[in-house]
């Protein structure tokens, strides 16, 4: 769907689904699985349908996914950081038990 | 050379609350970087807040970026001079000294007091100032048909933002579809990238330029000149073109495999990678709806408008509001109404002179050659022939039962009809009844879509945006747990303490 | 303009006025419900549908727990389909948290004077306790009270089932009405004048919710009433969390999970009320104790976003009881209103026990306790902690 213009510069290590994919630095976390191919971020907790980005700016709410094991994060304004770990969300948002559990 | 910031010596106003800056500026676009700079040459202290990482906005995305480093890319060249030329709009939004800009901050509430609720990385809190100037921008106008939530189903925009962002480009078989200026400057964006569109189905046809040709100005040739040379370029080249569009759908099972177009009587259906989708863009009126600012429905622009005077000071629904006292929100650029960059800046430029004589302070610099009155008028000449000729909103018309209506909850147009059908014609009687408004987006891609069925389909009266209350912005209930800077006077617990004694005074037995 | 003869007028379409309606209808009388907006617009539809026992008034117990069986067979009532719309969840249990000793204390104090009265169902829990029916739920705290049968349902949805039980049993709706003026008739009946119309009736019942008050006031009667604009907040859907209402004992915390996955919090957090106009404004400022105390007992929740709020208005009375029995001043004439916040769960039985007290002309005893002039001089009220003086 997506492929880069001109050619790769020094990119970022980012994880989706545990798996590693590239990553331009300073780029969204939304650009960065379109760039590698992904077309479901999400698939919604009414029905279950797959969705992927619509607007890319922040207003229509698709691109939410797992980011750092929080739940609906909007993608598409979350800048990617080396070795970030990022998550198809299944449905509605999952509950963080990690570190902070119980502070 | 600048002036001093000057604080607000006083503690009257919003409450008792001390104040953090003269001025709060929503949004780092053209408009908002104008009224920055303005407002703090000015000697005023200035707080910028904008949802993204560099300023510029939508149409100057990135721009620091691909101007420094991006001549090898040629993204400069594909992208076009209007969109270089916000550089040194930028450059100088950046060098002025006294402007606090918060990027990466989300703005959750806005009050016509001068209140500003705002969240970043993890932290929220309140700021407030004399005076806001919301400058938060446009949205695209909703558009729905059979299959847009299909995965592989993207705005004209959202491909824009990935080329300049993230020098991303579309590949494989790409359709554009419906109407708009953004959607012809794509076509041309992309075939300078060399992504050569496999069809460009229009809902506008010639029939539009002609009837709108008596609105044309003089001032408006260039534009119209720059639109006619896309064109040419794209006839040129050999891209297919059909207009009069009066069917659109994505078919595939979990993504977007063909399109299906029905244009000027004949029906195609097309294998489909991407389907680039545009029907103009509308004023974001999110913030604005929540601060009890008036609106303005608009049934030929099937859209809201923040209803304001001539400088940009908006006007607040009349009747009880949270925050009594004079409004001091103002609204400028897109956010107030569609009128492109340039207009954006003058009129950004035009309220920040304003706020700053109402103020008494004074630029320590020269003014500029053109007012912006002016350059905002001639910026502006433009719109009536656009408008006229890229007239938006076709869908509805067609608007299927099955088509899906509110994305986030999934509601359709059916649901939707029968609810109307039982005579339930108020936006937010329908979202109680059908949840459509009720999801992450809060009504942003279905309510002027609703609104449009409503009002074309039923008898209904002008329509109002879904009520809107804080938060406007999703807020993880963490950060709300501690909020900064709230108002002691409001903030001071009241809540309804209903828990009975717990020992008995020989009351009643079961 | 309607001209209507009626055997009793309803002012007030909420779920006190419809389900009185309901049973008045199923009994045989010709009932007219008047509303200035639409049935279930504000209390009714805008609370966080506890059906709750827990931590209750003990003079509301009685009607209370005749109500819980009445949601447990709703689908008797209402319907099937509407019954299922309102989601009503029993046996889930709500659970009320103690942060600190004092909490815990006042639980164990409360669960000896429940039991004193021979009300069995609330049970204290010590902390091994809460962590087993409440995972997530934080170390601090301490154990609670929990009362099993008890649950939620959708609120709105609820409202709705009433209305359209009612007017499928035969009572008629009047709705955008506004009414303007009480008055007795010569022959002693009561007509109720509104913008749009006059209805006549041997009995009006005012069920007015925050605007009972005012109500009252047209026939010159005085009780006491603050309006108040009640807020939740409302999250993104959230995978399966909890089942249980929680509740706080001295914080402001109430939440559940809604049919579609949301958590609903409350904990009676106040916005801006404007009764004139029927309209109420959320305080952000204020939602920020609730999230406190949310995240306080459920450190998990820190990151679940909150996507929006809502605010209704309700009537407070000073002792926290709501005000459900005959006029003081005038014959014909019943007041039901002011619930505090809490008359969601009561509404099914208040509807029964009012509708067989106005048809036999004897008070329901169980009603006793909501007398309207219990504040009068030489009434011995228990007034409680939402005292206006």
């Amino acid at each position: 769907m997506f492929q880069p213009i001109g050619s790769p510069e020094a990119m970022l290590t980012v994880y989706f689904d545990n798996l590693p994919v590239t990553a331009l630095p300073g780029e969204t976390v939304a650009s960065c699985l379109l760039r590698n191919g992904v077309t479901r971020f999400r698939t919604t907790p009414v029905s279950g349908a797959a969705r992927m980005p619509f607007c890319m700016i922040g207003h229509c709410f698709e691109c939410l996914v797992e980011i750092e094991g929080l739940g609906s994060r909007q993608a598409c304004l979350t800048v990617v950081r080396e070795g970030m770990q990022v998550a198809t969300q299944a449905g509605p948002a999952t509950i963080y038990r990690g570190a902070n559990y119980d502070r | 050379m600048t002036a001093e910031p000057r604080p607000d010596p006083s503690a009257a106003g919003t409450g008792a609350m001390p104040r953090d800056a003269d001025v709060i500026v929503i949004g780092a676009g053209p408009a908002g970087m104008s009224a920055a700079v303005e407002l703090s040459a000015a000697g005023l202290s200035v707080i910028v807040l904008d949802m993204n990482a560099s300023p510029g906005g939508q149409i100057y995305r990135a721009v620091e970026a691909n101007l420094n480093e991006g001549a090898s890319h040629g993204l400069a060249n594909a992208l076009g001079a209007a969109y270089s030329a916000g550089q040194p709009l930028v450059a100088q939004f950046r060098v002025q000294s006294n402007i606090d800009y918060r990027p990466n901050t989300v703005v959750w509430e806005l009050r016509t007091d001068g209140t500003v609720g705002w969240q970043q990385a993890g932290r929220g809190g309140y700021l407030r100032a004399r005076h806001v100037v919301l400058a938060n921008g446009a949205m695209e106008r909703p558009m729905p048909f059979p299959g847009w939530t299909l995965p592989g189903v993207m705005t004209a925009g959202a491909v824009q933002t990935l080329i300049k962002a993230s020098r991303l480009k579309p590949s494989g078989r790409v359709v554009l579809a419906g109407t708009g200026p953004l959607l012809f400057l794509l076509a041309d964006q992309l075939l300078k990238l060399a992504v050569r569109p496999a069809l460009i189905a229009r809902t506008d046809g010639l029939g539009d330029k002609l009837a709108a040709l008596p609105r044309l100005r003089p001032a408006a040739l260039p534009a119209l000149a720059k639109g006619a040379g896309w064109m040419a370029n794209l006839r040129r080249v050999g891209v297919r073109t059909v207009t009069s569009l009066t069917h659109l759908e994505a078919v595939g099972n979990e993504r977007l495999r063909e399109v299906v177009i029905k244009a000027a009587g004949k029906t195609m259906r097309l294998p489909c990678d991407l389907l680039i989708v545009h029907d103009g863009i509308i004023p974001s009126i999110d913030l604005a709806q929540g601060a009890g600012i008036a609106m303005e429905w608009r049934p030929d622009d099937a859209s809201w408008r923040p209803v304001t005077d001539a400088h940009g000071l908006a006007k607040p629904v009349s009747g009880p509001s949270l925050s009594p006292g004079p409004n001091c929100v103002w609204l400028t650029g897109d956010a107030r109404t569609i009128g492109g960059a340039d207009a954006a800046a003058a009129h950004g430029m035009h309220v920040g002179q304003t706020i700053a004589a109402s103020l008494g302070a004074v630029k320590s610099r020269h003014a500029s050659h053109s007012s912006p009155a002016k350059r905002y008028a001639q910026a502006m000449a433009a719109r009536p022939f656009i408008d006229a000729a890229f007239p938006p909103g076709r869908w509805s018309v067609e608007l299927g039962d099955a088509t899906i209506i509110c994305r986030c909850e999934e509601i359709t147009a059916a649901q939707i009809r029968s609810c109307a059908q039982q005579g339930v014609t108020d936006m937010d009687q329908l979202r109680g009844l059908l949840r459509c408004g009720m999801g992450p987006c809060q009504g942003r891609s279905c309510a002027t879509a609703i609104a449009r069925l409503l009002s074309r389909e039923f008898d209904s009266p002008l329509p109002m945006p879904f009520r809107g209350r804080p938060p406007v912005r999703p807020v993880p209930l963490g950060v709300l747990a501690q909020l900064q800077s709230l108002d002691p006077d409001l903030s001071r617990s009241e809540a309804l303490d209903d828990k009975p004694d717990a020992s008995s005074r020989g009351g009643i037995d079961v | 303009m309607f001209d209507r003869k009626n055997d009793v007028v309803i002012i007030g379409g909420g779920l006190q006025g419809c389900a009185i309606a309901l049973f008045l209808a199923k009994a045989g009388s010709k009932v007219t419900v008047i509303d200035k907006t639409v049935a279930g617009r504000h209390a009714s539809g805008v609370n966080a549908g506890g059906l709750r026992l827990l931590l209750r008034d003990h003079r509301e117990y009685p009607i209370a727990v005749r109500a819980m069986d009445i949601w447990a067979h709703l689908d008797q009532f209402v319907g099937q389909a509407a019954a299922e719309a309102s989601e009503v969840q029993l046996q889930t249990s709500q659970i009320a948290i103690a942060m600190d000793e004092d909490e815990m204390a006042w639980a164990g104090e409360r669960e000896r004077d429940m039991k004193r009265r021979g009300i069995p169902n609330e049970q204290l829990l010590d902390g091994a306790d809460i962590r087993r029916l409440l995972p997530g739920i934080s170390s601090q705290v301490l154990g609670g009270l929990v009362s099993r049968p008890d649950g939620h349902a959708n609120p709105a949805n609820a409202a709705r089932a009433f209305r359209m039980a009612a007017a499928a049993g035969g009572a008629h709706f009047e709705e955008r009405c506004c009414v303007v003026g009480i008055d007795l008739n010569g022959s002693g009946s009561w007509r109720v004048t509104t913008d749009r119309g006059t209805a006549e009736a041997e009995i009006v019942v005012n069920c007015a919710g925050a605007w009972g008050a005012g109500l009252a006031g047209l026939v010159d009667e005085n009780l006491e009433l603050r309006s108040m604009a009640l807020s939740m907040m409302v999250t993104a859907r959230v995978e399966p969390f909890v089942a249980p209402v929680v509740i706080g004992i001295d914080r402001p915390l109430s939440f559940k999970q809604s049919a579609v996955g949301s958590l609903v919090i409350g904990g009676g957090i106040a916005g801006k009320p404007c009764l004139e106009e029927g309209t109420s404004f959320t305080v952000m400022d204020r939602m920020v104790s609730s999230a406190r105390a949310t995240v306080d007992a459920f450190p998990c929740l820190s990151d679940i976003p909150v996507l929006r709020t809502w605010s209704g208005l309700e009537g407070v009375t000073p002792d926290g009881i709501p005000y459900i029995g005959p006029s003081a001043r005038h014959p014909g004439l019943w007041h039901v209103f002011g619930f505090c916040g809490h008359g969601f769960q009561l509404s099914p039985a208040v509807g029964e026990t009012v509708a067989a007290s106005l048809l036999s002309g004897n008070i329901d005893a169980r009603l006793q306790p909501f007398a309207v002039d219990r504040f009068q001089a030489g009434k011995p009220a228990q007034r409680g902690r939402n005292d206006a003086a």
